[in-house]
């Protein structure tokens, strides 16, 4: 986990992204922390063009002059404004020049609306910021999800632009032309440096103690501080150390110019690490550093009462490698045609309680409040269902007795016995409705049915050349009852395109199951001393949806912190097969 | 005699330790099919500054017979002044690993092992991939196309019925 990507093969972990964990693996809950406080993980600046054509035509003498305005819309619709392109004169089919910056992010369903105006001319000397828009004439309107126009082969979506006319609200909308909007990913996004960084004769007040240093390096930004980027892990007891190296992806940081600000932290597991020594730095004259091979010394604000100049310690910093590189973005296998397949296993065990009383997990709430099952379920499905082009999602339960027979740790959720598939994030929940009617819970809690279900159909997907990644959603309420079953099965999937995000409802004590993610502990082992190539597994607890955005500012939930890591996964088993994205994967016959 | 080439990629090791503390440089890996001599192992070269995790990233090319059922892998410390050779933590790799797993055995498949010294006491992880190539000759039954099934469906999940069982495994499940 963490933002600083390692390419390398499994079995070296990713240097995390946290600042001050206790330990050197992060946890989702730190993520959350650092993302309500602008710290930002796998995201991509995007530059959105637009253009339009057969436009209507409103002037009498002349043709419209048009201008877009885009706003976002949140989840309660209520629109915020983006931005405003210019105005093109007399054209039916403008192209405008002014582009709009977007971020994106995986793990956000970001939806765009877009209004076409025709400016009069009497207003066309003000600059476009000026303009009341509800004195402008409203030409049409738009909207669609930002993952929408990124999935395209060509980066390009056409939208129909339609004309609502609030008089005749029963009338169909007519449509008025059409918009293209284009995407391209900022060149900086690809670009990533491999940096080296040693430490030496580092201080410590204490000069009979051990020091355990790490690095942290910031961001540092005028109006916020300084924002953490990156982290190293600890080496201990080591006062002239080198680390492992740090990715350094160019739009963390900004650009080659951007003030970084690199502290060297001595670890202390009660969490409070003693700060040695700082220098701020930028990733140009690190560079330099790189080549003379001279260093550089790091200083120490003083203690109050001293004077008020930072004190230049002895230690030094070195930087024993710094080169550049170019690699293909997330992005860069979407447009390529890799897609995300979406597929769902609900627990149906007895300990969710009886679906017909209001206390179950299962309980399906008349007023249209979904429960906890529905709500993971849709907040996992809108983000995911924009890349899979075909939408049928395998989902499965387990735990239960379907009407005639005996229990099933993986029935098909529709109620087939011939697919599993179901259309759509609504197939999912209405196939779900009416499992429960037609099965009685009972038990125990096993996952391996359905981890090698899901295994087994991204391996013949894999063998059959196509571009898929697989995503399984668990969700249930209870602790896994075979836990070394569940590790067998997780081990021998743990070389395919699958990742799997455990969602836990209710109450339940879930630290057992805390040691599938191996973000939390050590990788996963099965009893024949196999041990899984990749940490394929994300646990989480999901509480009431109310609860988790009351928890974290900025309205980021647990499950979206979840979904924020499957581009890196994704990217780490792309990357160390070398699968390029415009390629087949391979199957290679001898 | 009969046998298949398999190529493997010794990639990395994790937590190698000797007497407690990490290893920090010296180290080697032989890899050699069971129940052949040590004669018929090939070794990596050494492994210069992993200070507990070596990196060797070093492609060796094995003959594997066909009656063969584990692949051992062996870290050895090199020998200098007044040390012999010691091998320093040891896996079986079973060959069933790679090729009656989920993908066919020509694929490029990434395994994990871990290793256990001589006491038995475990010592840290071996990360390696494998491949394997038929040798000329050999004639592969029931080359793997892609099954032709209705777009979309998976004739998967039901109670307990995996039907989708990889044809690449059949020829193998005949000759053992």
């Amino acid at each position: 986990m963490g933002n600083c990507f390692s390419n390398e093969a499994a079995g070296q972990s990713s240097v995390g992204g946290t600042a001050f964990s206790q330990s050197t693996t992060s946890n989702v809950a730190i993520d959350c922390f650092l993302l309500s406080r602008g710290y930002r993980g796998l995201y991509s600046q995007i530059e959105l063009s637009f253009s339009a054509s057969n436009l209507r035509d409103r002037d009498i003498f002349s043709k419209s002059d048009p201008m877009l305005v885009v706003y976002t819309k949140g989840k309660d619709g209520t629109l915020e404004e983006l931005h405003r392109t210019e105005v093109v004169q007399n054209s039916l089919n403008p192209k405008w020049i002014h582009k709009l910056n977007i971020t994106y992010q995986f793990e956000v369903v970001q939806t765009l609306v877009f209004f076409v105006y025709d400016v009069d001319t009497q207003y066309q000397n003000l600059g476009v910021k000026m303009l009341k828009l509800d004195e402008q004439q409203y030409l049409g309107e738009a909207t669609c999800v930002l993952s929408e126009i990124v999935t395209q082969s060509d980066r390009s979506l056409i939208l129909d632009l339609v004309y609502r006319e609030e008089s005749t609200s029963s009338s169909l909308p007519r449509l008025c032309g059409k918009l293209t909007v284009h995407a391209e990913e900022c060149v900086s996004s690809k670009t990533t440096m491999e940096i080296i960084l040693r430490c030496s004769d580092l201080e410590h007040k204490d000069l009979f103690s051990r020091i355990d240093p790490f690095l942290v390096i910031s961001k540092f930004v005028e109006s916020k501080g300084s924002i953490p980027v990156c982290k190293t892990e600890v080496i201990k007891n080591d006062s002239n150390p080198t680390w492992k190296p740090i990715f350094l992806n160019m739009q963390q940081v900004g650009s080659k110019d951007s003030p970084l600000i690199i502290e060297c932290f001595n670890f202390n597991s009660n969490g409070k690490h003693e700060l040695i020594g700082k220098v701020r730095k930028t990733l140009v004259e690190l560079e330099k550093l790189s080549f003379s091979g001279e260093g550089d010394s790091l200083f120490l604000l003083p203690s109050a009462g001293h004077d008020y100049h930072n004190k230049a310690l002895k230690s030094q910093l070195f930087v024993d490698k710094f080169s550049e590189s170019v690699q293909q973005t997330f992005l860069d296998y979407l447009a390529g045609g890799y897609e995300m397949n979406f597929m769902v296993a609900v627990d149906f065990t007895a300990s969710n309680g009886n679906p017909r009383l209001r206390d179950s997990l299962h309980f399906i709430d008349p007023s249209g409040r979904p429960n906890s099952y529905q709500q993971a379920i849709i907040e996992v499905g809108e983000v995911l269902q924009f890349y899979d082009s075909d939408k049928r999602f395998p989902a499965w339960g387990f735990g239960a007795r379907p009407i005639d027979g005996p229990v099933s740790h993986c029935f098909n959720l529709n109620g087939s016995s011939h697919y599993c598939e179901v259309e759509g994030t609504q197939g999912i929940l209405m196939a779900y409705t009416s499992a429960l009617h037609n099965v009685s819970l009972a038990g125990p809690t096993l996952f391996g049915p359905v981890i090698n279900n899901a295994a087994l159909i991204a391996s013949q997907s894999l063998a059959n050349g196509a571009r898929k990644y697989f995503v399984l959603l668990i969700i249930t309420d209870g602790v896994v009852t075979d836990l070394q079953e569940t590790k067998d099965a997780l081990v021998k999937a743990s070389d395919l395109p699958l990742s799997i995000l455990i969602v836990g409802v209710g109450g339940a004590d879930f630290k057992e199951m805390e040691v599938l993610d191996a973000d939390k502990g050590e990788r996963l082992e099965s009893s024949t001393e196999r041990v899984a190539s990749r940490d394929i597994v994300q646990f989480v607890p999901f509480r009431d949806v109310q609860a988790n955005t009351l928890l974290i500012n900025g309205g980021v939930s647990m499950v979206q912190a979840l979904l924020a890591e499957i581009p890196h996964q994704f990217l780490t088993y792309v990357r160390s097969r070398d699968v390029q994205p415009n390629s087949r994967s391979s199957y290679q016959t001898a | 005699m009969a046998s298949r080439t398999l190529e493997i990629t010794v990639i990395s090791g994790e937590n190698i330790q000797i007497r407690g503390k990490p290893i920090k440089s010296g180290l080697f890996v032989t890899v050699r099919p069971e129940l052949q001599s040590e004669n018929g192992s090939v070794n990596t070269k050494i492994d210069r500054d992993g200070d507990g995790f070596p990196r060797w990233n070093e492609k060796l090319v094995v003959d594997l017979p066909m009656h063969a059922a584990f692949v051992v892998v062996e870290v050895c410390r090199s020998a200098s002044s007044g040390r012999k050779v010691k091998i320093v933590g040891t896996s079986r790799v079973p060959v069933a690993d790679f090729v009656a797993g989920y993908l066919p055995e020509s694929h490029l498949q990434f395994l994990s092992y871990r290793l256990r010294d001589e006491r038995g006491e475990r010592n840290g992880i071996i990360n390696l991939s494998v491949r394997v190539k038929l040798a000329p000759g050999i004639e592969r039954i029931g080359v793997p196309v892609p099954v032709a099934m209705p777009e979309g469906r998976f004739h998967g999940g039901g109670v307990g019925v995996v039907t989708g069982i990889p044809i690449w495994n059949v020829a193998y499940r005949d000759r053992f």
